[in-house]
């Protein structure tokens, strides 16, 4: 464990406790380089690729909701591919049983033992696609995974590789089809995001580079620009970001805030995590410091679906948009 | 789709159906509502208190304006219809018609006053004579002067009272507030309103203003601080300064020194009783006659309790008055004024002017001619009296008067009048065997004269003067004897006037006399039928003469200037106090012996109103403006402060800010710094000159902050403040677009690694610190110029 000087740096369990963080420029530089080469796959989305690092430098989790088609799968996968991590895909559906997700224990013949097949959960990336379509048992043997970083199979706990982050998308198409995610698991997300579809220009450029390439899908052949270990050393620099008081303070109001204006308002998770992801922006801006700024930035992605309201008439986009309005920041 | 059409319709028509019925319902309710609830809502608002405020105010003036000349009864039960009916019109009537109606009911008032003032006076009437009259109520002229004055307020008071209720009870407080006020205005400014109840008024038109506008829901709760705040700086305002012309409770004799007898005679046509009063010995006019006599200046009719008021107008007049009624005997008298004079003195009645004074004289209601201008020193003005000379057995012998219109006016008494004084007057009538109105009259004098003495230090008795007089008192000077002696007589419904000028002065040739100020008088003037007005002195005149003399020999011995004419002054030295022996004494008791006599029963006077009106008698004069006042207070003062330096040392009267003008000026200083601290002037003063010029240090933390903290400072006053939720970097982002210098951003780096990195230098901090005073010092007019902008 590394020393634990400021009271706001989280505590996780780090196998690789020996791998020293990068000063926040290096850090910078790599997300950078990660980044664009991401962007060479996913035309136009330049938020959401930073919305992912930060997730994962965060320690977090990732929901993105959509339609279908605008390149959820393919963002996930580039992310992984770049830092040469490894990446499992789990397609929800109704029938979809939670021992698909977590693994089996299969009766081996030869040695007349079970041996336990690993589900896809075994993984770096996991990309949960569709995960509204699973009845609700299904849906919470992801969340447990992602929660406690373990899976318990037939009593025996196995630990989940670490870095391990969940990418989940949600179809909002269909609602008549789905099982709604209920909050408590969706508070388990650090954020969540929409892609939205690309600009007009930027879809005649994506266009014209797949049609172009007949190697197949360009996401087939990104090559890494990081490893793994740059990843865990990232995510150690960005522990170690200092929050200062002014800015810890501002968090919980934007919380407070919340909780008086909507039914059900932000939970000390989702404070957590705010500060956590503002730690991860202000590295991808360079800066060993958070200022409100960051905090700003990544309200709306990681407060937003932890609010519920009592009417349709607001939602809690609108009650985050409200408290960064009304608000104090110093 | 048919089906659903045909649905619809048939929806619709039930739907018209009971709209229908439900516009029934409405109606029925809003009538129910209306029985049941019988307030008008205008009336449940916090502005009714305003409204009500000033009604009470000037039905508070009214009151105390009729308790003197009588109808406070009608006019209470007047104004409770009033106030009743404009609750229920309302409710009823639309405020057109009302307007009308109001309109309408004022000028039926108004022609009922007019027909109610005595045909006599109508003659008067005149646009001339309504506008002076007008501008002298609006100048500090009680509205007692007014002739029918009660009548007048039966018919114009209950009518706006009306009006008034009836736009309360719409709910149009504001006008309501505006009439009212100006009701109270027209009694604030003719004097009768006092500063307390003018206070009241004011409040009341402010809170019923202030509390209509802020009738936007929760605006009365959210600025409601605000609005006691301006009513509490009126009332301290208005406490602290007096500006009002003339206010009711303004009697310069409560505070500061003590008045000269003269001046609180020498008023105008208001008159208010004071407390201890002094003599100037300084010579005012000297006079030839052929008869020596008191000269008479002017009279006064209205009686409150606490002073007379003359009532009625003047007119221009020339040629000659026709005299008093019965047998009279002409005098010719010649005044020659050594010091300017507004008032005519003159044996009661001057009837004609002659010279330059001849062409501008005009004449009151009671006979006084009086100079339309001011009677110049040294100038010669030549009177003819017409003095009526009664046989007492005449008089014995008069009718009892029976006009209606003298008995009325001159023998009214203010209705708070105790009973006792008329209870004492029939006592000592009864005593002395008075069986006709002459005789009275000489009771009363005499019992006056006996059973009192006078002085010229007396304390002001509250409430009603001649009743305190009569029953508290044991001694007064003439003022006091008058007073009583007129309230006596009226009390037992004898018609008598109070009556002001000069008693006759010292003789210094066989018919010349040298009248000084401290000859001014008071006297009584009692009406007989077929005789006019007859005078009588009530005060007693050897202990008056003796006073006088002493302070002359004071005045002569301390070299007063202005005290002797040529033909005045004593051969050997000044005569000292200790000089006057026993036979000056006597001669004096037995001078005023004469005068008494003379007064009683062969200086009679005639006057009859109707002579008066009619135009052809009657000059007389109020002592009026002798040393130049027309009698505002200011003037009366000044006239206090020559007497008060007759008796004191000329130094004390080096001019210092009055108590007034020092309460002003010190609320207008406590104003100003309030205000420039509410403002925030000394603030940004402070800040202006903080942000230019170098700090001490402190750590680099708070140094970073107060830096950016005054760019912050510098920024809001050149385009915008941050606001909430805005952050250093985004509000400065923001302002790019509105060319803000680009090392404003240096300056936030400086200030966000100090407060969120907590890791800051020194150096960084000072340059943040000089960029800030350089932003300030380029941005300051003028200055800045010498910076010059990259």
């Amino acid at each position: 464990m590394t020393d634990v000087t400021d009271t706001t740096e989280t505590t996780v369990e780090d196998d690789s406790g020996d791998l020293p963080p990068f000063g926040p420029t290096e850090t910078a530089r790599l997300t950078e380089e990660v980044i664009e080469s991401v962007e060479a796959v996913i035309v136009g989305h330049r938020d959401a690729i930073e919305d992912v690092i930060v997730t994962v430098l965060a320690r977090g989790h990732l929901l993105i909701e959509d339609v279908p088609g605008v390149g959820k799968t393919t963002l996930a996968k580039a992310i992984a591919r770049s830092f040469d991590a490894s990446f499992k895909r789990v397609q929800f559906t109704p029938d979809l049983l939670p021992s698909d997700v977590t693994g089996v224990n299969v009766f081996n013949q030869r040695t007349e033992e079970f041996d336990f097949r690993p589900g896809p959960v075994f993984a770096t990336f996991v990309l949960g696609d569709e995960i509204n379509r699973a009845p609700p048992k299904t849906q919470s043997a992801l969340l447990e995974a992602m929660e406690e970083r373990q899976v318990t199979t037939d009593g025996v706990t196995r630990s989940l590789p670490d870095p391990f982050c969940v990418i989940a998308t949600q179809n909002d198409v269909e609602p008549g089809q789905t099982y709604e995610l209920p909050v408590a698991e969706l508070d388990r997300f650090t954020k969540k995001i929409r892609l939205g579809y690309p600009g007009t220009d930027e879809e005649v450029h994506m266009l014209e580079r797949l049609v172009d390439d007949h190697a197949g899908h360009p996401v087939e052949s990104l090559e890494p620009v990081a490893s793994v270990e740059d990843l865990l050393r990232a995510r150690r620099t960005v522990a170690k970001v200092e929050a200062a008081e002014p800015v810890r303070a501002y968090v919980a109001r934007l919380a407070t805030y919340t909780r008086r204006n909507a039914a059900l308002g932000v939970s000390p998770r989702g404070s957590l995590a705010l500060l956590r992801t503002a730690q991860a922006r202000a590295v991808l801006d360079g800066r060993d410091y958070v200022l409100p700024d960051d905090v700003q930035r990544e309200a709306q992605s990681v407060l937003a679906h932890r609010i519920r309201t009592e009417s349709g008439e607001t939602t809690g986009r609108q009650i985050v948009a409200e408290a960064l309005d009304r608000v104090d920041v110093e | 789709m048919r089906t659903r059409h045909t649905a619809g319709t048939d929806k619709g028509a039930t739907r018209g159906d009971g709209g229908d019925d439900g516009a029934e319902r409405r109606v029925f309710s809003r009538s129910t509502a209306a029985s049941v609830r019988s307030l008008p809502p205008g009336l449940v608002h916090p502005a009714t208190v305003g409204v009500a405020a000033i009604v009470g105010a000037y039905l508070h003036t009214v009151l105390s304006i009729t308790d003197i000349v009588g109808g406070s009864s009608r006019i209470v039960a007047g104004v409770l219809l009033a106030v009743v009916l404009g609750l229920a019109c309302s409710r009823l009537f639309g405020e057109r018609i009302v307007a009308w109606a109001t309109l309408v009911c004022l000028g039926l008032a108004l022609v009922g006053y007019y027909f109610a003032v005595p045909e006599s006076q109508r003659a008067l009437f005149s646009f001339r004579g309504v506008f002076f009259d007008t501008l002298s109520f609006l100048t500090g002229l009680s509205v007692l002067r007014l002739a029918r004055v009660d009548v007048w307020m039966v018919a114009v008071i209950p009518v706006l009272s009306f009006l008034i209720t009836y736009l309360t009870g719409r709910g149009r407080h504001v006008l309501a507030a505006g009439i009212a006020g100006g009701i109270l205005g027209i009694f604030v400014l003719s004097g009768d309103a006092g500063d307390a109840v003018t206070i009241v008024g004011v409040l009341g038109v402010a809170l019923a203003a202030g509390a209509t506008t802020l009738r936007v829901p929760g605006g009365l709760s959210g600025h409601g601080d605000t609005l006691a705040l301006v009513l509490a700086v009126m009332l301290v305002a208005s406490a602290t300064i007096t500006v009002i012309p003339a206010g009711a409770t303004q009697s310069w004799g409560g505070s500061g020194g003590t008045p000269g007898l003269e001046s609180t005679l020498i008023d105008d046509d208001e008159l208010t009783i004071v407390g201890s009063a002094q003599l100037s010995p300084e010579v005012r006019f000297t006079i030839e006659s052929d008869v020596e006599a008191n000269w008479r200046t002017g009279a006064y009719d209205t009686y409150t309790g606490d002073g007379w008021v003359r009532s009625g107008d003047e007119r221009p007049h020339t040629g000659a008055l026709s005299g008093p009624p019965g047998e009279t005997v002409a005098v010719s008298s010649t005044v020659v004024p050594e010091t300017e004079m507004r008032a005519l003195p003159a044996p009661w009645q001057a009837v004609q002017v002659d010279g330059r004074l001849g062409e501008s004289m005009q004449v009151d209601e009671r006979g006084t001619l009086r100079p339309g201008t001011e009677l110049l020193e040294g100038e010669s003005v030549p009177v003819e009296s017409r003095v009526p000379d009664p046989d007492p057995e005449e008089l014995r012998a008069a009718d009892e008067a029976s006009d209606e219109e003298v008995l009325d006016r001159y023998t009214q008494l203010p209705e708070d009048t105790p009973d006792r004084l008329g209870e004492r007057t029939e006592e000592i009538l009864a005593e002395a065997d008075a069986e006709n109105s002459y005789e009275a009259a000489v009771a009363i004098e005499t019992y006056l004269i006996e059973e009192y003495d006078y002085s010229l230090s007396v304390e002001r008795p509250d409430g009603d003067v001649a009743d305190a007089f009569l029953f508290e008192m044991d001694a007064g000077y003439c003022t006091y004897f008058a007073t009583t002696m007129v309230a006596m007589l009226r009390s037992q419904g004898v018609p008598a006037q109070f009556v002001t000028g000069y008693s006759s002065g010292e003789q210094v040739g066989d018919d010349e006399w040298v009248v000084r100020g401290q000859d001014a008088h008071a006297w009584v003037q009692v009406y007989f039928p077929e005789h006019g007005w007859v005078e009588f002195d009530p005060t007693p005149s050897a202990e008056r003469d003796q006073v006088r003399e002493i302070r002359l020999a004071e005045a002569r011995a301390d070299g007063v200037a202005g005290v002797d004419t040529a033909g005045s002054a004593p051969e050997g030295s000044p005569t000292l106090p200790e000089e006057i022996d026993a036979d000056d004494e006597t001669d004096v008791v037995e001078e005023s012996a004469d005068v008494d006599e003379e007064t009683a029963a062969d200086d009679v006077d005639n006057e009859t109103v109707d002579d008066a009106s009619a135009g052809s008698d009657i000059p007389e004069d109020a002592l009026e403006g002798i040393g130049g006042g027309e009698a505002t207070p200011d003037e009366l003062g000044a006239e206090e402060a020559v007497d008060g330096a007759d008796a004191t040392s000329p130094t004390d009267r080096v001019p210092a800010p009055s108590r007034e003008t020092l309460g002003y000026g010190l609320f207008v200083l406590v104003v100003a710094v309030a205000g420039a601290h509410h403002t925030g002037v000394t603030g940004r003063l402070r800040f202006a000159l903080r942000v230019r010029l170098p700090a001490r240090r402190r750590t680099p933390v708070a140094d970073a902050e107060r830096a950016f903290a005054d760019l912050e400072r510098l920024l809001a006053a050149r385009h915008r403040g941050r606001r909430r939720g805005e952050t250093p970097r985004s509000y400065l982002t923001a302002l790019r677009v509105r060319g803000v210098d680009d090392r404003v951003h240096a300056v936030a780096a400086v200030y966000e690694r100090a407060v969120y990195a907590g890791d800051v230098s020194r150096e960084e901090v000072d340059e943040a610190r000089r960029t800030v005073r350089r932003l300030a010092w380029e941005s300051t007019p003028l200055v800045g110029r010498l910076f010059g902008r990259r």
